[in-house]
């Protein structure tokens, strides 16, 4: 159980600054019953040997599978590369009979269901973690962001707390479990929370501090790696990059790659401007604010780290997006700023959709078909 | 002296065929929960053994006494059986891959030829031939619906299972009706009647079908179908549908088939098949494998066995290839092709009446075609469910 312990933190790599790489958790619906079923071996092995940019691998249980793209340089990149992996899937899947759904969580399967993937990392987290690694069936958008060296890495992870609310906003797809309107918007995290070693990285600015952390956390036995950490945003030594890993999957391409788009301007407004200085003290209210926009959204209420002051989410990343404005423009997506701003002008994100779809539709499988529908891009 | 005691019963007391055949059911359901529990295989491959052995036990008059409404009862268990494996049918799927399409109308052919052949080589003239051949492109969909739905399995096998079932049941019927057009001809030379005969089972099938599918989506919007008292509209519309299927002489088997292929497909909505019907179904599914167990004699088990053996063999090999030939091309991996084709094995009850109904119709049939049929029956009614049950264990698609 122990050969594969990682006991030194591996150097971190060189990665071009800025560059992006996204990766998205999907689910795999059957085009029966609307549920979810576990046929990621059937569509990994029929994408076996497509042409596409990126990769696609299986995730924990049988009814996921998570595609990544290759570094990217801005979000057209980034955008382009998504559609492409999106259509081979896509086609892959009509063959098959089944659908593929953004969102966080799927609004009625029951987790009792799931089937764990047959791998031995995951039949070890089954057995750690028992039920929990079966509720862990929910869908996550990662977005990986280049860091020149890493303690400019570990200085960006702290100042991006601050914005952590906005992308959870922002992607906020899952209402709904287990056929229950939960009242949250990203009911997902939830569920991450529950794990022992989620929330938020320690507060250490060096990367041989961090060293000494990691080194202190496998002496206990408790962690073997870097994947054993599950917070919202973790460095990620071997890619160079911090990873972003708060945000539901959203329902399209197109938004995942927006949202990919405005971490990416905001970590130049962060590392360029350098506007405030992270403390250990912002993550006084990291908890709350999180929750709050978990819970709430847009409309959701923030305190501002450092200080009393209380602003609703909603004009809290308006406000952001006015002020990254210019880093957007230099890095080509001004574009993806704008679609995303009409979004928080009208107050919609993936959790508001999938519960007008129940409104109007009054059944989740529709909710369900329309939903699978909207990724594959039939549906605008 | 005999009015004292008139109130009570004669000695010793008269057991009605009734009381017999519920005794086979409570046994039947015994015999399914022992044999899911010990040998971890699907309640519904005990019925029939049981119906067979309760036949056997008590004599002909069985069956022959309750003939009437267990006939109904058994119509009503199979419409809903097929409506539930028509709206399966997903014909977006069949667009998307043509290969699946291709695969069903291969394996289909090679079923008919592999028995079409076999029965010329063992000395069948021509008619009797080809309607045996027509007959065994059909596999069994209360066997295949019913383990599926048991094994609560999901998976690539297990759907293909359902929709190539579909299918090669569509193309059985529409295949037996145009043998019996040729039969016809043959018989009373007349070439109108002939031709006349299947395109009005045909049409008016697909008729019928729409009629039964608006309906039910016509009550399914505003009357949400999710809970058991919505299904007993569901049962009501369903009876309805027999009832006039009846009254037109239309095959029961297509126009559920087509009632629920329309179902799904008329519009774009998600359509599920409503939980709480299938249990309704599931109720009279046990008596439909008890009396189909049943009919079958233990002497048919032997006589035309070995010419009944043989046909299954090739028709089995046939189906096979069938599916494992194009199974890359139509998405599964061969270990999924070897499951989906021997999957689709057993034959078809439903068509095996009609079958009997034939040999009714044409006595010259009664001597050749018929002792064959109900052989490979009867044989395939018993190792059928099993076989299904074992496929879709190893196919991993099984989730109880």
């Amino acid at each position: 159980m122990s050969s594969d312990t990682e006991y030194e933190l591996q150097a971190f790599s060189q990665s071009a600054p800025l560059t992006l790489g996204v990766e998205l958790e999907l689910q795999i619906v059957s085009g029966q019953d609307y549920n979810l079923v576990g046929a990621a071996p059937d569509l990994l092995r029929e994408m076996a040997g497509r042409q596409h940019p990126g990769d696609v691998k299986p995730e924990i249980t049988d009814s996921m599978i998570e595609l990544s793209t290759d570094i990217c340089q801005d979000y057209q990149d980034a955008l382009t590369q998504l559609r492409s992996i999106r259509h081979q899937l896509v086609s892959q899947a009509d063959r098959l009979g089944i659908l593929l759904s953004g969102g966080g969580t799927h609004p009625f399967q029951h987790w009792g269901q799931q089937a764990i993937f047959d791998a031995p990392r995951f039949h070890h987290l089954s057995q750690l973690y028992g039920y929990l690694a079966k509720q862990f069936t929910i869908f996550g958008q990662h977005v990986h962001i280049g860091c020149p060296d890493p303690d400019q890495a570990l200085w960006l992870l702290h100042a991006f707390g601050r914005y952590i609310p906005h992308l959870i906003t922002l992607s906020a797809a899952s209402p709904f479990v287990q056929g229950i309107d939960t009242g949250f918007q990203s009911a997902r995290l939830n569920s991450v929370f529950a794990f022992p070693l989620s929330g938020r990285a320690p507060f250490v600015l060096t990367w041989d501090d961090f060293a000494a952390y990691y080194r202190k956390m496998v002496a206990t036995g408790v962690v073997k790696s870097m994947k054993d950490f599950y917070w919202d945003i973790r460095p990620k030594p071997e890619f160079g990059t911090i990873e972003l890993r708060v945000m539901d999957t959203p329902l399209s391409v197109e938004r995942a790659a927006q949202i990919a788009a405005y971490a990416q301007a905001l970590a130049r407004y962060l590392l360029q401007e350098k506007p405030f200085a992270p403390q250990e003290d912002d993550y006084l209210v990291y908890t709350y604010n999180r929750f709050q926009a978990c819970r709430f959204g847009y409309d959701g209420r923030l305190v501002v780290p450092g200080s009393a002051e209380q602003r609703v989410i909603r004009d809290d990343i308006l406000r952001t997006m006015a002020q990254i404005e210019l880093h957007a423009y230099d890095l080509g997506s001004t574009e993806a700023l704008n679609l995303l701003r009409t979004e928080v002008l009208q107050g919609r994100n993936g959790a508001s959709e999938v519960r007008d779809a129940w409104a109007r539709e009054g059944s989740l499988e529709e909710v369900v078909r329309q939903g699978c529908e909207r990724w594959a891009g039939r549906l605008s | 002296m005999e009015t004292s005691v008139f109130f009570l019963p004669d000695w010793p007391p008269v057991i009605s065929p009734l009381l017999w055949i519920a005794l086979a059911v409570v046994g039947a359901a015994l015999a399914g929960e022992w044999v899911r529990h010990h040998l971890g295989l699907p309640r519904i491959t005990a019925y029939p053994v049981v119906g067979m052995l309760a036949a056997a036990i008590a004599g002909d008059r069985l069956v022959a006494a309750h003939g009437e409404w267990l006939r109904t009862g058994l119509d009503v268990a199979l419409a809903i059986l097929l409506f539930e494996l028509g709206s399966r049918v997903d014909l977006r799927w069949l667009r998307h891959n043509r290969w699946l399409l291709v695969t069903s109308l291969l394996e289909s052919l090679a079923a008919f030829g592999a028995v079409f052949v076999v029965s010329r080589y063992l000395g069948l003239a021509m008619a009797p031939s080809v309607l045996l051949a027509a007959i065994g492109m059909a596999t069994s969909p209360a066997v295949v619906v019913r383990v599926v739905a048991e094994c609560n399995a999901q998976g690539q096998v297990s759907t293909r299972l359902l929709v190539l079932t579909a299918l090669n049941t569509i193309y059985a019927v529409v295949a037996i009706h145009l043998a019996t057009g040729v039969l016809h001809q043959r018989y009373s030379g007349d070439w109108v009647l002939a031709i006349a005969h299947p395109l009005y089972l045909l049409g008016a099938g697909l008729v019928v079908g729409k009629l039964l599918a608006l309906a039910v989506a016509g009550v399914h919007r505003w009357l949400a179908l999710r809970d058991e008292y919505a299904s007993i509209v569901l049962l009501g519309l369903v009876l309805m549908t027999i009832g006039a299927i009846e009254a037109l002489r239309l095959p029961v088997t297509l126009c559920m088939l087509f009632a629920g292929i329309v179902l799904r497909n008329g519009e774009r909505r998600a359509w599920v098949f409503p939980r709480h019907f299938g249990s309704v179904g599931s109720v009279l599914v046990v008596m439909l494998f008890l009396v189909v167990g049943m009919q079958i004699k233990v002497e048919h088990l032997v006589t035309g066995g070995g010419l009944a053996l043989l046909l299954i063999g090739a028709r089995s090999l046939a189906k096979l290839c069938g599916v494992l030939l194009l199974a890359r091309p139509a998405g599964i991996s061969w270990r999924q092709g070897l499951l989906l084709g021997l999957a689709l094995a057993p034959a078809a009850g439903p068509v095996m009446v009609a079958a009997a109904d034939l040999g009714r119709i044409y006595p010259e049939l009664q001597l050749t075609l018929v002792p064959v049929a109900m052989s490979a029956a009867a044989i395939m009614e018993l190792a059928g469910p099993v076989i299904v049950a074992l496929c879709l264990k190893w196919s991993g698609e099984r989730r109880e």
